[in-house]
């Protein structure tokens, strides 16, 4: 069945408010909407492909994709999670290369396009988005860099501890028992964002149960022992 | 407007075996000319809910032309039959370009300070 067109006002988005955009002038949300194109995407649909020229500016409105780039072996490696508020595919925009990684939606999702054309005109005239996008890739590389060197020197166990971690930080809701990640990745998922395969992950994951730390019903974790899995996780204070 | 303007505004991009140019039910973010490999096109009938009516297109197609201009989602998705190369037009260039005045004679011939007389 064919959807009717949605029309999604960047001056009513609360969802900019929570990126780089927050600080975009009346001039640049009118531009932003008059060059704009809005979709719904479901789950599993791919919204731009690794090695493919970047043509424009993606913003989530509502859900959640992952990143992921692809090894010379086949294997995926998810990156990054995106959400409502963050941007898609602007490093590869600035440095005029191919997508970096593959961008497919964990969850139905809304998603806004710019055209670059439409995009840089507007970086060039508005420093503070400017300011805010240089800071955002500045994280982001910290970042990388953080978990590339976590990958090679941190043992299987630490860097699960870690993302549960992680994962709480960013997604945790609290409930009675604990903190709940509100985010449903697959153990295979889970696996591809620190490096390691789906069968140590599902290990470790039930290790971690049986310790008490968390607690696993199919794919919703619970984090029971915050402090046990910082101590397992081995992070420097 | 000549098609070699809009070409010069266009951009290559490759799509490997299985891979979507454009879903159902979406806008495309422009049109695309399909220069090596073929395209399948497919729908979900209004009436139930697997897929049919599958049409494998030739060479040289261009699709999402309609959507892109009228704004309207698209009646197909389209997957690449087999890795194929795609000249992408953003719809922005394409809006550009047609906005021009469709009827200014292009001129090959050297330049004059006034307007060509068109009558």
């Amino acid at each position: 069945m064919i959807k009717q067109s949605i029309k999604l006002d960047c001056n009513a988005c609360k969802s900019r408010l929570l990126g780089v955009l927050c600080n975009l002038d009346k001039e640049g949300i009118q531009d932003c909407n008059e060059h704009k194109t809005t979709n719904q995407y479901k789950k599993g649909q791919v919204i731009f492909y690794e090695g493919n020229q970047a043509y424009g500016l993606y913003c989530i409105f509502a859900g959640r994709v992952k990143l992921i780039k692809t090894g010379v072996d086949g294997r995926q490696q998810i990156v990054r999670i995106a959400g409502p508020g963050d941007l898609l595919g602007y490093r590869s925009l600035f440095a005029e290369e191919p997508y970096a990684a593959t961008a497919e939606t964990l969850e139905d999702a809304t998603i806004c396009c710019v055209d670059k054309n439409a995009f840089f005109p507007l970086l060039a005239k508005d420093r503070e988005l400017a300011l805010g996008i240089i800071k955002k890739l500045a994280k982001e590389l910290r970042e990388a860099e953080d978990l590339a060197t976590s990958i090679a020197h941190r043992s299987v166990r630490e860097r699960m501890a870690e993302l549960l971690l992680m994962l709480k930080e960013t997604y945790g809701k609290p409930s009675k028992k604990g903190t709940i990640i509100d985010l449903q990745l697959s153990r295979e998922e889970m696996a591809e964002m620190i490096g390691m395969t789906q069968e140590t992950a599902i290990r470790l994951l039930s290790d971690f149960k049986k310790e008490a730390l968390i607690d696993v019903k199919d794919r919703e974790i619970t984090i029971l022992d915050p402090k046990g899995l910082v101590e397992v996780a081995n992070i420097p204070l | 407007m000549h098609w070699s303007d809009l070409i010069q505004a266009s951009q290559e991009l490759s799509f490997r075996k299985g891979q979507v140019l454009f879903y159902e039910g979406h806008i495309p973010y422009g049109l695309f000319v399909i220069t090596s490999g073929r395209v399948d096109f497919s729908s979900t009938d209004r009436t139930t809910s697997f897929e049919e009516q599958s049409w494998k297109s030739p060479q040289g197609l261009v699709v999402g032309i309609d959507a892109a201009l009228n704004g309207e989602p698209s009646c197909y998705t389209v997957v690449a039959a087999e890795d194929c190369k795609t000249l992408f037009l953003p719809k922005s260039a394409l809006t550009t370009h047609l906005k021009m005045d469709l009827f200014e004679p292009h001129t090959c011939q050297s330049e004059s300070s006034s307007p060509p007389n068109r009558h």
